[in-house]
């Protein structure tokens, strides 16, 4: 007797198990792998990130540190804290800002005027749509091969230089400087090839959104201006551009961020440098440094970086991060207000039709 | 009555110079917008033809007959590409100590190991958790989602300090693995093959369940195959990403032990080395190498990373 309820009371449990393993087991077993990834290297590294920015962290060597009130914001944020840490990561700002300033507009006018010739749908159209996107999938360093053999001094023969005579040191000397701020910003030549290699291979994935952007922009829109005898100017202007406004509020803010973190052009072309005297020993004391580059500098290149100012890192990490974020906040703000739009548009309908 | 009237002769000739100047019109918007992308292409390509016939050029031409681009004096040669790739140092180039710590051969290993590996395991576990989050039910499912696609928000610039930290504090700092596992946490790709996964009709899935499948035979059966597409064009993204990506190779092996580095990570090092006339034939040897399996991919899958661009751009 005692025995059968012990096999009913087992079986009982079973059953739930099995529930259980039924209700959440599945679950887990294809939501799992995927979570533990996120919260792995994601969440944890976000607040392990702010942590190292707020002690004495040193790489390599966690448990030992301690709160150490600030330092290293105080070192990016009071000029008299460190002057020299203070001078290159701004100077690195005034660089990445510059960069994007110049670098952006480009970066979409260019491949909006392409993929309106593209949308002629002239002979070919597809060819030339695909030969346009192809400097884009180039390596960072295979194109910075390129740039190098382009832009070499004379005495290297550049190609450049030999073809038309330009016998600048591109890599070494400066263009030209002012003030800012009271402070002396220097530019240098060596932005010129960065901008060409950006110039050749920094949009091709706006191009490829935007022409398919400008597909979808209904033809009877063009017909109804064309019987009202628009322009072909005021065409683009007043139907074009309003058609494709979602591609192009996606491509503005994916290439601004994109060349907030401009890294791999200049480390490839030229090292960060030419370096700035003063500065010179600091991270990222050169003269074609960016945010991205001064990061690197710390956690990565300059191994004696990475063992004495690793928390500098972090805090500058973070900085940047705060700024990224608050650009790509938002991006999604606004692309998210269109899409929410329709799906309220949406379910209007549907209610309609019910009704 | 009368104002409708129009004669036939009148209606032809109308008709012809419509036709006419319809056609005029666009022959024009079509000549211009074709040569101006003819005069575009050739020079935005010619850099790959200067790369691919500099990579052919022996070194003594590069410095004596520095204006034959295309056709060196001394004729193709492979010498840089032996430079690269056997260490084998070309007569009268000098002493050049940094090539013999070129690891062509490894470095290309590693990046198709960190490439191929990474967008393997990436689509796998994604494309899992995307079938858990569109076709099971379960509690906070919703919240769960909306909490990973918000974070979204923030760059990858903020983890990645902890995550270098994080890796070492795992032992993996001297591993390849460590290239690969901190990416399958990515949130884009998921959320790409979630809203693909949307489009497959639930009531498939739905009488799917009622026969008695299995989520595991579900996913396996019927909605991996209907979702090929998505998952093959995220995997050239994913191997491009990979293959191209710089910035997280070089915080974990960036100044030391180069037996690990990828191909980025090297030939990063190796222009570095070779902004003089005589070695810039093997760096731009080594960017073909570089090169060559992104661009092959390229051209063979062409079609499919346009349309997986476009699609991303008009949905996001």
């Amino acid at each position: 007797m005692a025995k059968t309820i012990v096999l009913e009371e087992y079986a009982k449990q079973r059953s739930k198990r099995i529930g259980l393993f039924k209700k959440y087991g599945v679950t887990a077993i294809f939501l799992l792998p995927y979570l533990a990834a996120f919260i792995t290297f994601f969440v944890i590294p976000l607040f392990y990130g702010i942590y190292i920015s707020l002690t004495n962290f040193q790489y390599g060597k966690p448990g030992i540190e301690t709160f150490n009130s600030f330092m290293w914001f105080k070192m990016i944020f009071d000029k008299s804290y460190m002057p020299g840490i203070y001078n290159s990561f701004w100077l690195a700002f005034v660089h990445t800002i510059m960069f994007s300033v110049i670098m952006v507009p480009i970066a979409i006018l260019l491949p909006l005027g392409l993929a309106i010739l593209v949308n002629q749908k002239p002979p070919g159209f597809k060819l030339f749509r695909a030969l346009i996107y192809m400097p884009s999938i180039v390596p960072l360093t295979a194109s910075g091969t390129i740039f190098t053999l382009l832009f070499m001094s004379k005495s290297q023969h550049g190609v450049l230089a030999e073809f038309f005579g330009i016998d600048t040191m591109w890599f070494i000397d400066t263009w030209f400087s002012f003030n800012l701020f009271g402070q002396p910003v220097e530019i240098a030549y060596a932005w010129i090839p960065i901008f060409f290699m950006c110039l050749w291979g920094g949009w091709g994935g706006n191009f490829i959104i935007l022409s398919a952007g400008l597909q979808n922009v209904p033809k009877h829109l063009y017909e109804a201006s064309d019987i009202d005898g628009c322009s072909t100017w005021r065409k683009i202007l007043h139907v074009t551009i309003p058609g494709i406004k979602p591609q192009l509020v996606l491509c503005l803010f994916t290439t601004i961020l994109g060349y907030l973190g401009l890294y791999g052009q200049n480390y490839v072309l030229s090292g960060g440098g030419p370096s700035i005297a003063a500065i010179a020993s600091m991270p990222a004391g050169g003269k074609t440094s960016t945010l991205m580059y001064f990061i690197q500098d710390l956690v990565a290149n300059n191994l004696q970086f990475k063992s004495s100012l690793y928390g500098l890192g972090a805090a500058a990490s973070l900085v940047f991060a705060l700024f990224a974020g608050i650009i790509s906040g938002i991006q999604m703000y606004l692309t998210r207000e269109k899409k929410t739009g329709t799906k309220i548009s949406e379910a209007y309908n549907k209610w309609h039709e019910i009704r | 009555m009368a104002r409708n009237q129009i004669t036939l002769e009148q209606y032809i000739g109308f008709r012809k110079q419509k036709e006419f100047g319809e056609k005029k019109k666009v022959n024009i918007g079509k000549v211009i917008s074709f040569a101006f992308l003819l005069i575009f292409c050739i020079v935005w390509l010619s850099p790959f033809v200067i790369m691919f016939f500099g990579s052919l050029r022996g070194f003594s031409d590069t410095m004596l007959y520095p204006k034959e681009l295309f056709y060196p004096h001394s004729g193709y040669t492979l010498e840089n590409y032996e430079m690269l790739l056997l260490g084998k140092l070309p007569e009268g180039i000098g002493q050049v100590n940094s090539v013999q710590d070129y690891k062509i051969g490894t470095w290309f290993l590693n990046s198709c190991f960190s490439a191929i590996g990474g967008t393997v395991l990436y689509l796998f576990v994604a494309s899992l958790a995307a079938y858990a989050f569109t076709f099971i039910d379960f509690k906070y499912r919703n919240v769960l989602f909306a909490g990973i696609i918000a974070s979204m928000i923030i760059p990858g610039a903020a983890t990645a300090v902890g995550n270098q930290s994080m890796v070492y504090s795992m032992g993996l700092n001297r591993s390849l693995l460590a290239l690969i596992i901190p990416g399958l946490g990515g949130v884009y790709g998921m959320y790409l093959i979630k809203t693909f996964f949307e489009s497959i009709p639930k009531d498939l899935i739905e009488s799917a369940k009622m026969d008695g499948y299995s989520n595991f035979k579900i996913f396996y059966k019927i909605v991996l195959p209907l979702g090929k597409t998505v998952l093959f064009v995220q995997g050239l993204f994913g191997f491009m990403g990979g293959w191209n990506d710089l910035i997280w190779p070089q915080m974990l092996y960036g100044a030391k032990d180069n037996d690990l580095w990828t191909l980025q990570v090297g030939m990063a090092y190796i222009i570095n080395n070779s902004k003089t006339s005589n070695l810039i034939g093997s760096a731009l040897a080594g960017g073909v190498i570089c090169l060559l399996p992104v661009l092959v991919m390229y051209i063979i899958a062409q079609d499919k990373i346009i349309e997986g661009m476009s699609s991303s751009g008009i949905k996001g």
